[in-house]
């Protein structure tokens, strides 16, 4: 009973998020955003249809939408990285070459676990496969919301929603995703309340920061330098060294 | 069972950094900071720290020296503490004149398109170990006062090179296997 109210409640949730974003515009400035929300309401009412009607094909179903969601999900936080960092041509370069490396790395390491997953039970390996492409994503995500408070970076408050509720949903499926691949089928009762919960409180964020449009507020404080980047940096470094050797010197009078 | 912890920690670390993110608000504007004297400092490398005399007299063994030899134990432990005080006074100054200036670096190249990934990591990094550098120091400050053997402070000096020496090979490591993905690094 309980989660058949979550369920409602979410996709009520959706659904209003939608009608908000068509009214107010919202979907013109993030689309992929939304396609995202379009698609994961259309996957709800799919697995819907089938746990009531055809509960013998239930799991390929939910398994064989979940990565689809998954995969949108990349789309999403590459929006976020191109909304968030739009003013910052430098950082946004940085940020691509940090994300590309570590969605290099971590997907590598996932695809190759994955495939030596054969002593595994045939349910248990969605479910470590979905473990670690979230785990991925918080990765990226934590790259991007290490770069905005590096170079201190204003967001505004659709952006900033967009990151804490994705990445509380993010956060919450790895922690239960280990959880339920550790403990089995014991945790199942637990998982299945639990991660639902996660979602329906991400919708909550970004009900509340995505109820009109906000701009990312722009650069006001940025310094101008005359001076080439490169000879920036060697200024900046050539500071650092100048502070060290003046730390040692004092301290061996 | 290593994995699991690794993972769960994963997401217990990102809820931690998205909770700090949050509550350091919405384009939350940077102190209030002398803009123009740090971009001078980066200009003319006059970092505007504390003299060398004041640093000298500081650190000078001459007068731990005179008060052990003619003043008791209370008064000795009173200048030892009151010395160490300052001495870290003028650490946090230096730390944070240094800080300033890496600061102005960051506000001066967020928009340039021409940044770099490697120079920005080995800054990262160079400005890291001599924050590492300055903590060793505290930390041995607070244990054995301001009168540090040289011995120590070498040890500090090396750990934390150690440190960057590491971190600034790791970066290489991962430069050369995205290079082996991509070609470029710097796109």
């Amino acid at each position: 009973m309980f989660s058949q109210i979550i369920w409602w409640v979410t996709n009520l949730l959706i659904a209003f998020l939608l009608v908000r974003a068509l009214s107010a515009r919202l979907f013109i400035k993030y689309p992929v955003f939304y396609s995202y929300l379009t698609y994961v309401l259309i996957e709800s009412l799919i697995r819907f249809y089938f746990f009531v009607f055809r509960p013998g094909l239930y799991e390929d179903v939910y398994w064989n939408t979940q990565f689809l969601s998954v995969a949108l999900g990349y789309c999403v936080i590459y929006e976020i990285y191109t909304q968030a960092l739009a003013s910052y041509a430098g950082v946004s370069r940085l940020a691509r070459v940090l994300l590309l490396t570590v969605f290099v790395v971590i997907v590598s390491k996932v695809l190759a676990t994955s495939v030596g997953e054969h002593a595994l039970l045939p349910a248990e390996v969605p479910a470590l496969l979905e473990r670690d492409l979230r785990a991925a994503q918080a990765a990226l995500l934590a790259a991007i919301v290490c770069l905005l408070v590096y170079y201190a970076i204003p967001v505004g408050i659709n952006v900033r929603g967009m990151v804490i509720g994705y990445g509380v949903f993010v956060a919450a499926s790895v922690v239960s995703l280990t959880l339920r691949s550790h403990f089995g089928i014991d945790f199942q009762s637990v998982w299945q309340y639990f991660q639902p919960a996660a979602y329906l409180l991400t919708l909550t964020v970004w009900c509340a920061s995505l109820w009109s449009y906000q701009p990312n507020p722009q650069p006001w404080d940025d310094v101008e330098l005359e001076g080439d980047y490169e000879w920036l940096a060697v200024r900046t470094s050539t500071a650092v060294s100048k502070a060290r050797g003046y730390l040692v010197r004092a301290l061996r009078p | 069972m290593n994995e699991t912890i690794l993972l769960i920690s994963i997401g217990l670390v990102f809820l931690i950094l998205l909770l700090l993110w949050t509550r350091r608000g919405a384009g939350a504007a940077a102190e209030e900071r002398d803009a123009a004297a740090a971009r001078d400092a980066l200009v003319t490398l006059n970092l505007g720290m504390p003299p060398r005399a004041l640093a000298q007299r500081i650190f000078s063994p001459d007068d731990w020296l005179f008060v052990t030899s003619h003043t008791p134990s209370r008064i000795q432990r009173v200048f030892l503490e009151e010395r160490t005080k300052v001495a870290l006074k003028w650490l946090d100054c230096t730390v944070l004149n240094v800080g300033e200036v890496i600061e102005m670096h960051k506000r001066a190249v967020r928009q340039r398109k021409t940044l770099l990934a490697r120079v920005e990591l080995k800054l990262a990094i160079n400005h890291a170990a001599f924050l590492l550098f300055c903590t060793f120091i505290r930390m041995l400050m607070r244990w054995q006062g301001p009168f540090l053997p040289g011995k120590l402070i070498g040890y500090a000096m090396t750990f934390a090179e150690q440190v960057s020496i590491l971190a600034t090979r790791l970066t290489v490591v991962l430069e050369q296997r995205a290079l082996g993905n991509h070609g470029t690094f710097d796109k």
